[in-house]
């Protein structure tokens, strides 16, 4: 049986908003960023900025098309060395690197590719997600 | 100056910020930390973050507070 894990989320921008921690290039330690969970989302999918800021290379030839609630994107595939949720860290997690709208106030969202390696628990009155890996 | 994260969120309303010196619990629920960037432009808080690429103590970004009157986000 694996661990259980405990995080808070926010409402922030009336969006559901959980603090995730990807591993810096440069530095080698994480950096946290809050970024909205969404399983309307297959992808996860980062600040383009972001990625840049923590070393990551942004402008590959591995593009692929995404289709967002406002059109077709094309976007770069990128392996994140480690992505960390709560305590338990993921390791060369493909994601997509892309310029999200000043006025969106979301620097990513966590898309089912990662979501659906967890059972997750939803507390809205408390503001706190339980989740376990289940593979 | 370290706030709580409480506290960042009330005096920083409606603004981007990027701390540095942040502190987090047992579960990676962050703490504390020092507001070093603060700005209503996301672009000038990246811009500004630059600064703080070597910084190895944990950093986080992070909008704070509601959208404006009137906006709703669909991703």
């Amino acid at each position: 049986m694996s661990e259980h894990y405990k995080i808070n989320f926010d409402m922030t921008s009336n969006v559901m908003q959980l603090g995730i921690y990807l591993l810096d290039r440069n530095t080698k330690k994480f950096k946290h960023m809050n970024i909205t969970f969404d399983t309307g989302a297959s992808r996860t999918v980062i600040s383009k900025d972001i990625l840049y800021y923590l070393g990551y290379d942004v402008s590959t030839n591995d593009k692929v098309r995404i289709i967002t609630a406002s059109g077709v994107e094309f976007v770069d595939k990128v392996i994140v060395d480690k992505i960390k949720i709560g305590n338990y860290v993921l390791e060369y997690v493909e994601v997509y690197a892309h310029t999200f709208p000043e006025a969106s106030f979301s620097l990513g969202v966590l898309g089912l590719n990662i979501i659906s390696q967890f059972n997750w628990n939803i507390d809205f009155r408390n503001r706190q997600i339980a989740f376990q890996f289940h593979y | 100056m370290v706030l709580s994260i409480q506290d960042v969120n009330k005096k920083f309303d409606g603004e981007w910020v990027f701390l540095i010196n942040c502190t987090a619990d047992e579960d990676g629920n962050l703490i504390t930390g020092e507001v070093v960037i603060h700005s209503k432009s996301r672009d000038e808080v990246f811009r500004e973050m630059q600064k703080y690429r070597t910084v190895d103590t944990l950093s986080s970004i992070r909008y704070v507070g509601k959208l404006p009157e009137g906006v709703e986000v669909i991703l």
